[in-house]
């Protein structure tokens, strides 16, 4: 693979009153290849943004070099030809969306910035792979956040660059619009051939769709290398622990650990025992092992754990359930029915049932 | 962003406003001359009044004149301003340009008393006015000078925007010593000076304002895109190759050139350059600089002639002071486009 940008000896860090303020922690010389997504992933303030502004040439590096296309010091001009940014600067305002991504092609217009066919038809493609054609005359202060996000991207794709470079480009966005953009980003990278970096806090998309995973560690250190083998090796875990966050190795995500556990039983099937389970556990009980019988074929990919797997985190296990809880399934869809010392009743939803065991307790 | 059918139809529209305006600029004052006559005087020499050529030809034509090149420089300079600072509340003041050139003026009216300015303001007449614009030059350049040594060192436009307040802070400060320790008569000759005035830029002078005005507003043309880019915020700018030192001087130059010379021929006419790009940016719907800057040259010569008319409808000898009718009458423009409009996003 072609590689876009490398670093050497790289230092990062800001000069605060001719004082050089080091971001913690030393760098391995670090590569961006063309087709390669790159996940930048860390904690607030160990050093993120830093690093991508750093790369992305808005601040000088305190020691090392950053090299695009093999060359340092590349002029403002020609850096613009290899590499295109969307940041988490807010562009508001009464330019219109066509306006927008128009100036993406400011790199490559005469001193008046006339468009060639040529340009027309890249600002065309920009708009229509990132969606945006369809409100290209609105104004951007009218656009929601996940729209001007789209419109910054579609400016950054008209600028037609082997390089591309987010600062958390998923922030402000709903879950759907961020995993319909890291797809879309995934999609450039492979059919496109950029090599594309962005920071993110979105560990659990990140896991997903990047090749490879940048982790910044609050104390400097740093590991790079396939999601999956950070997982394993533990680098994740040290990287976001905390006292009361646990990181769970089955789901790549993080969960609240429920101290205070209450063991209770569970008897169903599928998807809503899953939920249930989901349900029971949010709110402090502790589901009996093997009781809840999730239906492989359809709850497979979304309940992977048992709940053995963070018993030492809750609390002593062995104590007996003082209720037990049967999903029953009914045609008109499940209920749920909750025996304990105050006898045998039925509930049609998750919200009736919790609400009748906390007045219960 | 080429400009659209509409907006060029609405260019079209301002010019021909602008040269009614402009006839009826010539037409109105203290000695009424009808249109039909502006029309023979201005293109057949012969068979008109002498009296009304003579008033046309010395005194309300480079007033006119005058207008259009204030309203055109102080547009512009504001737009350029307000984009560069992406502020909505910058004017071509902000950089303490104006201010530089009323210590200039300050500096050549009160100097103390000085036996020889007043000599020369009294013996040479029209040589006194020279000396008024010098002094003007000399204040709004030193300023300038100043301001672009510090943009130098500076990253941020933000700093460079409280900067150029804190000089012009200081600026006034200077010239209000100066005021305090004059006599009353001097003092008043200067604040009739800051009240502005279209009147008195002849001959040499008009050419002189014209030719520095047309430069600056050269300058902000070919600037356009730069200002296109810079409303994404300096860190974009700088990531489309944009040298974001280099843009802020050719900025800087265009505006300090427009205001300053401005201000050394009129005095400090303020309003225009704050509320012209905002009206232009409602009127046009656009964000696109190779759109904004002749439209503000149109909408800022308008207003200006609007004003200047206006000045003269009370009939009196002299018409109202300049400053007075452009605050009078823009910013209720101003508020009645907001209210209509209600929003306002420049940036």
């Amino acid at each position: 693979m072609n590689t876009l940008l490398h670093t050497e000896g790289l230092q990062t860090g800001y000069r605060s009153g001719g004082r050089k303020v080091l971001a913690p922690g030393v760098l391995p010389d670090l590569q961006i290849k063309a087709g390669q997504l790159i996940c930048l992933l860390g904690p607030n303030g160990s050093g993120k943004s830093t690093l991508l502004r750093t790369l992305a040439g808005l601040q000088s590096p305190l020691e090392g070099s950053v090299m695009i296309d093999g060359r340092s010091r590349l002029t403002p001009a020609e850096l613009a030809r290899q590499m295109s940014l969307v940041l988490s600067d807010r562009v508001s305002g009464s330019l219109t969306v066509y306006s927008l991504v128009s100036l993406g092609r400011y790199p490559y217009s005469g001193w008046l910035g006339r468009l060639k066919e040529e340009d027309l038809k890249i600002i065309e493609t920009a708009m229509i792979t990132t969606g945006v054609d369809g409100f290209r005359d609105r104004h951007l202060s009218t656009l929601s956040d996940g729209e001007n996000q789209k419109a910054m991207l579609a400016r950054a794709l008209a600028q037609d660059t082997p390089l591309l470079l987010l600062d958390e480009p998923t922030a402000h966005l709903d879950w759907p619009s961020r995993i319909q953009l890291m797809r879309l980003l995934h999609q450039l990278a492979v059919e496109t051939n950029r090599g594309i970096l962005l920071s993110t806090h979105e560990l659990e998309l990140a896991l997903q769709i990047a090749d490879e995973i940048w982790l910044l560690h609050p104390g400097g250190e740093f590991h790079r290398g396939a999601p999956e083998d950070l997982v394993l090796n533990g680098a994740f875990e040290s990287a976001f622990a905390r006292q009361d966050v646990h990181f769970d190795m089955h789901t790549g995500t993080f969960i609240i650990p429920h101290s205070k556990a209450k063991p209770i039983s569970l008897e169903g099937e599928g998807v809503p025992a899953y939920w249930t389970k989901r349900a029971l556990e949010r709110e402090g009980y502790r589901v009996a092992a093997g009781t809840a019988h999730a239906d492989d074929a359809a709850a497979a990919s979304i309940e992977p754990l048992t709940t053995d797997d963070h018993a030492g985190s809750i609390g002593p296990a062995g104590a007996a359930p003082s209720a037990h809880v049967r999903v029953l399934s009914g045609t008109a869809g499940p209920s749920w029915c909750l025996i304990n010392g105050f006898g045998e009743k039925e509930y049609p939803s998750i919200t009736l049932l919790l609400q009748a065991l906390q007045e219960n307790n | 962003m080429t400009p659209s059918p509409s907006g060029k139809m609405r260019l079209t529209g301002l010019l021909f406003l602008l040269l009614l305006a402009f006839l009826l600029d010539l037409s109105v004052g203290p000695v009424k001359i009808p249109l039909s006559d502006v029309f023979h005087i201005l293109f057949s020499s012969s068979s008109a009044d002498k009296t009304w050529a003579f008033i046309i030809d010395k005194i309300r034509l480079p007033k006119a004149c005058t207008a259009v090149l204030a309203g055109c420089a102080l547009s512009v300079g504001g737009l350029q301003m307000q984009t560069l600072f992406r502020n909505p509340l910058a004017d071509p003041a902000v950089l303490g340009i104006t201010a530089g050139a009323s210590l200039g003026v300050a500096a050549v009216m009160l100097a103390g008393g000085g036996m020889a300015t007043l000599f020369a303001i009294k013996e040479l007449g029209l040589a006194g006015s020279w000396l008024i614009t010098v002094g003007s030059c000399v204040g709004a350049f030193g300023v300038m000078f100043f301001v672009l040594l510090l943009s130098g060192r500076l990253q941020d436009n933000v700093l460079m925007l409280i900067i150029g307040l804190m000089l012009s802070s200081i600026t006034i400060a200077i010239t209000s010593i100066w005021q305090y320790f004059s006599n009353p008569e001097e003092v008043k000759e200067y604040l009739l000076w800051t009240f502005g005035s279209l009147q008195g830029v002849t001959g040499l002078q008009l050419l002189i304002l014209s030719i520095v005005v047309v430069i600056g507003l050269t300058m902000a043309f070919f600037s356009s895109k730069m200002l296109d880019a810079l409303l994404l915020g300096e860190n974009y700018a700088r990531s489309m190759g944009l040298t974001i030192a280099r843009a802020r001087v050719l900025i800087v130059v265009s505006t300090s050139l427009l205001a300053g010379a401005i201000t050394a021929f009129c005095g400090p006419i303020g309003f225009v350059g704050i509320a012209v790009p905002h009206m232009t940016r409602i009127l046009f719907n656009t964000a696109s600089h190779r759109i904004l800057i002749p439209a503000c040259c149109l909408m800022g010569a308008l207003l200006l002639l609007f004003c200047d008319i206006v000045s003269q409808l009370p009939g009196s000898q002299t018409g109202l002071p300049i400053n007075v009718i452009t605050s009078l009458i823009g910013a209720p423009m101003v508020i009645g486009l907001l209210l209509r409009k209600k929003t306002l996003n420049p940036f």
